[in-house]
């Protein structure tokens, strides 16, 4: 946290002292790196999906689907005949890094969640994509943003929530009418003199003495809100959605559910470069109950908005910027319960996905045949039953910190995982 | 002392110097973080200050520091070596300036080791605070007898009161090594101690282990015995005279946390309390009388704000944000169509849908009447739960009623549904709720004679024979609730048993025992649940309670299975395996209902049972506090740190400690009754939150960091939530942002929607300005963002211009809210005319922001200077606005144009009157020769974005 008198320099715009970043009047674009991290809630079963199981004679069925069907692969990665897998998998394995036998080391969505997001199995993580929006884009609008799901930011950033567009479109202009937009409530001369004086009174007011924590680190937020940065953004962001409704190619494009909506808004955001990751969050994979239906149809709405992601990154420009990480909670037994459902099983697996990387197309880590996790040697990446690790998320987590450029930035340090073997599952 | 575990130092300070403070709590020496200020350079020594916590350093290994002086007369510590260089610190490049490129590592105590020779050459740091507490132990204690302290201090305040409620045989932590047995159990002293006696000894630290896990810290039953109580200053007696060595707690304490902390005066803690309770400002009289009755009088201000619409709203929000059943709202309880128990709503839900087919409707559901009456029973169930928590707190009822209420909450509409004769003081509104029972539930066996249309839903010929008494218990077997927290066949209640320890014991199972990570535990197949010892550690706890909701099935219908007996999933009962024999109500796999030890007496009123037990239990009281603590503080009760090494975990102990200690002095207070009131009363329950210092600390000279990050929560500034901001605006302004009005039937009172506050999700600012939707959101956002702020302003822009000219141009001089004794003639470029616009503009900061200032204050000096510029602008400037934005207030005309809404079939308020409203409109002179109305408009809009306004 900056102190006062740096504070003050930086909502002045006189740059900050530290080598923390601040907001800066000028620096509301981001050119990087983008990152979602797809939150399939509620507990997916991979044995249908990325790590796919067929059944063994003298056990209890696994997958129904695999009475009548067999293991398919689409390039190195092998996946389940089921849902909309083959389109999804045809289609992306190129791009696909696939991490099977994870153990979250629970069966409590709590903990699930929060070991599968944080990396840690106990609370006071915050996410990977808290850490790499508190490293990448301290000056941006937004970030972080979050559409439910696990966003514990820990206090190294803030989450943005986005929802309807037509709102967001307003709120970009307030001075002006939503309903008529050459009609404006304040003029721009006016608004020009009203924003300055906002500003000037936020930093004065973050400046007064002997102010409580809360009361100061919430003036601050309030003056970082109205950084001119963080305005410009937010009209940057509104503008790609003034052309979204008037550019009929994307009509095509419309998203038909609300996990589509959000992955909508994520995308314009990051096509805005007003955010840096995305916590993405679509439910309904908790299937205690006529498992294959349900989890069927929730597969597939994940699966067309994580297609629907990448087809609005390429029309927008930013596919080859993009990385992606689906998980879940953890995983469902290896066989159905009385009313067909499955319930929750400690091992899961993560898929990331990024264009053009020489370790994709891959499988790390290993279940056998009933969805037991094996131990892998974590320098070759290999099945070694004696010395070997059970992979965990936070080993998946460590990794991708590394990979992603975070693993010593200042908010990463605060959270380490310390006494974790390294993976190398990005080469 | 024990050996030291691996890479932890003890060490020992031999004496404590003059003007030291005392010891008095204990500690771990693992957990010591020790924070350094200034600079100290020696050969090669380099330490920054830094957040707490943290220091910022290019460290050697093995330097030694002769002394280190504590600012804050917290502690001396003499010869101390600090052994700087930390595991978890990378290597650091020579060469590299410092400052810039030097890495962040937590110093723990295994960065420190006590000891080592004076060490001379430099001038000595200056310690600003210790976390954790150095190292001490105090010999004195040994002398005392262990048994006469176990039995005068420890057994029954401590094992009796709060141990024993998990660290039980069958408890939930039954399967530790600290096993107690209870206080009538023959030679319990004597056993007790025992077992608490080989714990400590027998243990590596064990000391230190178990004053750590009183605390709170790697203690799934969280904080028991808070630092610097007297419970803990006597166990730690206990544990000394057991021949261990402790460490002790440094400086700070609960009791000393708000030395330095000013208070906000009663007026602001009043007016603070009057918008969030009663959604207005004090009145004339209620803030006279606090001003002449400070603080005592406080007590009765507040208590007399709660009452009214407005604080109604409050507890509907604040028992929602915790309970979420508000989801239902949207996504319905029962279902009419299919009910085949509920007989009067399922006949209704027929005569309804065949009116509106004899009307000619093809699709009858699209009948205004039938959608009205859909729209008033899908509230009335869902708001069921609670509007009986604001029922119980409205009228004085004993708390305890939210569970053992044998009546539920019901409108008309499901009243009607209920078959129960309930007297209302309007029948025809669907938000007048009063108390109910269900009293035509009929189970179903084959004397039921029914049909399935798929026209009109079920059709009931005959209910048959099966008419049910329902067991009322409360909240607990409200439909709403109980859809909220669903069952299935295999998950079996269990969910609702633990969401029932949540909110109602204060126990939250999720956290309360170490989960196993055994992975073939956790893949065991055999029943795990009743069988593996990793999974009953919890199982053992909820799997009764899941019990006591046996006979309510998935949908949270009572004893929903043909034949009307059970409500046990047919996939058991036709299972193979045999298990279910005639007669059962619950699964033979699973452990029987109960509570803790106890059993159910009678299967029929288990759910009823289990609500004696929860409110005879001594944690309800605790988590009643818990339960309001977020609606009035803006923030959940700190929780201990899970980790110690986590970051500012020792700030956060004391934080989690001080508000423990807070939480359990009100819980007390409310269960013996509060200054002289009834025992368990819901409004001094709240008052007394109000009252509290977490609510009423307003500043801080203070610059102990620890002190200053565990008060990370403390004082009531916190940003409003979306509703809040509305009521606000409303009260000091008249003007609802976005407001329209609905009916549920065309003859109920009319109910309000609006852009920050819309049950109906219709908008989305709620959302966007951090509010929930109790389903996929569930949070609030408490910080304020770029998104956030911009809502803010769009609030402010829309709404200043319609305020200001309906203030000036509409409404009478006596009725203005804002500005009252000013006119549009006072120009700045007069004396005169400044000095009225400064005064106005004092007169608008107390109004708005709560504040006094003076007219060449700071803050009048900058809206003035607003005010100005806009002037000069439209001085200059050609351009005329017409001020937009009435439409964002439905309610905005009346009392000037009648009638000025126009209402749709359904009682939903489609817009303006604009004939009326145009014809008065050309009655008003609009003029603003002067050009004051512009700059009046931006300054409101400016002041409606002040820090001091979003929060509260």
């Amino acid at each position: 946290m900056l102190n006062r008198r740096e504070f003050v320099r930086a909502a002045c715009g006189l740059g900050a002292a530290s080598g923390l970043r601040v907001p800066i009047a000028d620096a509301a674009e981001y050119d990087g790196r983008l990152f979602a991290f797809v939150q399939a809630g509620g507990g997916w079963d991979p044995t249908s999906f990325c790590d796919p199981k067929e059944n063994v004679r003298g056990e209890r069925v696994i997958n129904n689907w695999a009475n009548g069907a067999g293991v398919r692969q689409a390039g190195n990665i092998r996946y389940a005949p089921f849902a909309k897998n083959q389109e999804f998998f045809e289609k992306y394995h190129s791009r696909m890094l696939v991490v099977n036998g994870v153990d979250t080391q629970t069966n409590s969505h709590t903990t699930g969640v929060t070991h599968t997001w944080s990396g840690r199995i106990s609370e006071g993580y915050p996410t990977t994509t808290a850490l790499l929006a508190a490293h990448l884009g301290g000056d941006l609008t937004m970030p972080y943003l979050s559409f439910g799901g696990f966003s514990v930011t820990a206090g190294v950033t803030v989450f943005t929530r986005l929802t309807h567009s037509e709102e967001l479109r307003n709120i970009a202009s307030p001075a002006t009418n939503p309903y008529d937009r050459d009609i404006r409530f304040i003029g721009r001369d006016e608004e020009a003199s009203l924003l300055r004086h906002e500003r000037r009174r936020a930093a004065r007011l973050a400046s007064e003495p002997d102010l409580l924590p809360r009361d100061q680190r919430h003036r601050e937020g309030l003056a970082r809100a109205l950084d001119p940065g963080a305005v410009v953004g937010l009209q940057s962001f509104a503008d790609m959605i003034i052309d979204l409704d008037r550019n009929s190619q994307i009509d095509a494009l419309a998203p038909q559910s609300r996990f589509k909506r959000r992955v909508q808004l994520a995308a314009l955001a990051f096509r805005a470069k007003v955010a840096v990751s995305a916590d993405l969050m679509l439910s309904g994979f908790d299937t205690h109950a006529d498992h294959d239906t349900d989890q069927a149809s929730a597969m597939s709405a994940l699966t067309d908005g994580v297609d629907y992601l990448w087809e609005l990154a390429e029309f927008h420009g930013f596919a080859n910027r993009l990385v992606v990480v689906m998980g879940s909670d953890f995983g469902r037994t290896n066989f159905y319960n009385s009313s067909d459902g499955k319930d929750h099983w400690p091992v899961g697996s993560f898929i990331v996905m990024e264009k053009n990387q020489s370790w994709t197309n891959r499988v790390v880590g290993e279940t056998d045949e009933l969805h037991f996790p094996r131990r892998i040697d974590p320098t070759a990446l290999a099945r070694n039953d004696s010395e070997g690790v059970i992979l965990r998320p936070t080993h998946v987590h460590k990794a991708l910190r590394r990979y992603f450029g975070i693993e010593n930035s200042e908010a990463s340090r605060r959270f380490p995982f310390s006494r974790i073997e390294d993976l190398a599952l990005f080469g | 002392m024990k050996g030291v575990p691996s890479g932890i130092a003890k060490s020992r300070v031999g004496r404590r110097e003059a003007g030291a403070v005392p010891p008095t709590g204990g500690n771990s020496s693992r957990n010591v973080v020790w924070l350094l200020t200034g600079v100290l350079w020696a050969s090669g020594i380099q330490i920054h200050a830094e957040p707490v916590g943290h220091a910022t350093g290019w460290m050697r290994r093995e330097q030694a520091i002769r002394q280190l002086e504590a600012e804050n007369a917290l502690r001396t510590i003499e010869a101390a070596r600090l052994n700087l260089a930390h595991e978890r610190m990378p290597k650091f490049p020579s060469g590299v300036p410092a400052r810039d490129h030097c890495p962040v590592a937590t110093v723990a105590a295994r960065a420190l080791r006590a000891g080592g020779k004076p060490f001379k050459g430099f001038p000595a740091p200056r310690l600003v605070a210790i976390e954790r507490s150095s190292v001490r132990t105090d010999p004195a204690s040994a002398a005392e007898v262990p048994a006469d302290l176990f039995k005068d201090t420890v057994s029954g305040p401590v094992v009796q009161s709060r141990c024993i409620h998990c660290h039980v045989e069958g408890g939930l932590s039954g399967h530790t090594r600290l096993v107690f047995v209870p206080a009538g159990t023959s030679g319990h002293l004597e056993r007790n101690l025992d077992v608490l006696s080989a714990l400590v000894t027998e243990t590596e630290d064990g000391g230190n282990l178990i004053l750590a896990k009183v605390q709170g810290i790697g203690h799934g039953g969280g904080i028991q015995l808070p630092a610097g109580s007297e419970d803990f200053r006597n166990f730690e007696r206990l544990v000394r005279a057991l021949g261990e060595s402790v460490s002790t707690g440094g400086g700070l304490t609960p009791d000393s946390l708000f030395d330095g902390v000013t208070m906000a005066r009663p007026s602001t803690t009043l007016r603070r309390a009057a918008l969030l309770l009663a959604g207005r400002l004090p009145t004339s009289a209620e803030s006279a009388a606090v001003r002449r009755g400070g603080a005592p009088a406080l007590r009765q201000g507040i208590r007399s704000l709660m009452a009214g619409p407005k604080f109604h709203e409050f507890l509907i929000r604040a028992s929602n944000d915790r309970l979420l059943t508000d989801r239902q709202l949207n996504r319905g309880t029962l279902r009419p169509e299919l009910t085949r128990e509920f007989v009067v709503l399922a006949r209704k839900h027929v005569q309804l849908l065949r009116t509106a087919l004899a009307r000619g409707y093809q699709q009858p559901r699209a009948d205004p009447d039938f959608r009205r009456w859909k729209r008033a029973l899908d509230y009335g169930l869902a708001r069921a739960p609670l509007e009986l928590i604001a029922y119980v707190i409205e009228n004085d009822r004993p708390y305890s009623e939210i569970l053992t209420a044998n009546y539920v909450m019901a409108n008309s509409v499901t009243a009607e549904a209920f078959g129960s004769p309930t007297e209302f003081v309007d029948g025809s509104d669907p938000t007048e709720f009063q108390p109910s029972r269900i009293t035509a539930y009929y189970r179903t066996d084959e004397s039921k004679k029914e049909e399935l249309s798929d026209v009109v839903g079920r059709i009931i010929y005959d209910p048959g024979n099966l008419l049910t008494e329902y067991p009322h218990a409360g909240v607990l077997n409200t439909n709403a609730f109980l859809r909220r927290y669903p069952s299935t066949d295999t998950s079996r209640n269990r969910a609702r048993s633990r969401w029932t320890y949540y909110h109602f014991l204060d126990v939250d199972i999720e956290k309360a025992a170490s989960r196993t990570t055994d992975p073939v535990a956790l893949a065991d197949r055999d029943n795990p649940t009743l069988k593996n010892a990793a999974c009953t550690v919890c199982h053992r706890i909820m799997d009764p309670v899941a019990g006591t909701f046996q006979n309510y099935g998935d949908s949270g219908l009572y004893k929903d299975q043909f034949g009307g007996l059970d409500s046990l999933s047919s996939a058991y009962k036709l299972d193979s395996a045999g298990l279910y024999q005639d007669g059962d109500r619950w699964y033979r796999d699973m452990l029987p209902p109960g509570f803790g030890t106890a059993r159910v007496p009678d299967p029929d009123r288990s759910l009823q049972w289990l609500a004696e037990q929860i409110v005879g239990d001594s944690r309800f009281a605790v988590a009643a506090v818990k339960f309001w603590w977020q609606a009035v503080m803006g923030a959940e009760v700190t929780p201990p740190p899970e980790n110690p090494e986590d970051p500012g975990s020792a700030a956060q102990l004391l934080a989690a400690t001080a508000q423990l200690a807070e939480v359990e002095r009100i819980a007390e207070l409310f269960r013996q009754g509060i200054e002289g009131g009834e025992p368990y009363n819901g409004k001094d329950l709240l008052t007394e939150l109000f009252l509290s210092p977490w609510f009423q600390a307003e500043s801080s000279a203070a610059g102990n960091p620890v002190q200053r990050r565990a008060l990370r929560q403390a004082g009531a500034r916190r940003l409003l939530t979306p509703e809040e901001l509305a009521r606000k605006t409303e009260a000091l302004t008249g003007y609802v942002w976005g407001r329209q009005l609905w009916k549920m039937t065309d003859r109920s009172k009319e109910m309000e929607s609006s852009f920050l506050n819309d049950s109906s999700q219709f908008s989305s600012y709620g959302i966007l300005f951090g509010g929930i939707d109790s389903d996929g959101i569930i949070t609030r956002t408490r910080e304020m963002t770029p998104v956030m702020m911009a809502v803010a302003r769009t609030h402010a822009a829309e709404i200043s211009c319609p305020i200001v000219w309906r203030e000036f141009f509409y409404w009478p001089a006596e009725r203005r809210l804002l500005f009252d004794g000013i006119d549009q003639f006072s120009t700045p470029n007069s004396l005169e005319g400044s000095a009225a616009i400064r005064t106005k503009l004092v007169d608008l900061h107390e109004k708005l922001l709560g504040v006094e200032v003076a007219t060449d204050s700071p803050d009048v000096e900058d809206a003035f200077e607003l005010f100005v510029d806009v002037w000069r602008q439209t001085q200059a400037s050609d351009v005329r606005y017409t001020c937009g934005g009435f439409g964002f207030d439905i309610r905005y005309w009346e009392g000037l144009v009648e009638p000025s809404i126009d209402y749709s079939e359904l009682g939903t308020s489609l817009g303006f009157q604009w004939d009326e409203i145009f014809r008065y409109r050309a009655r008003v002179d609009h003029r603003d020769p002067h050009g004051t109305i512009r700059p009046w408009v931006v300054v409101l809009s400016y002041m409606l974005t002040d820090y001091r306004y979003l929060h509260l």
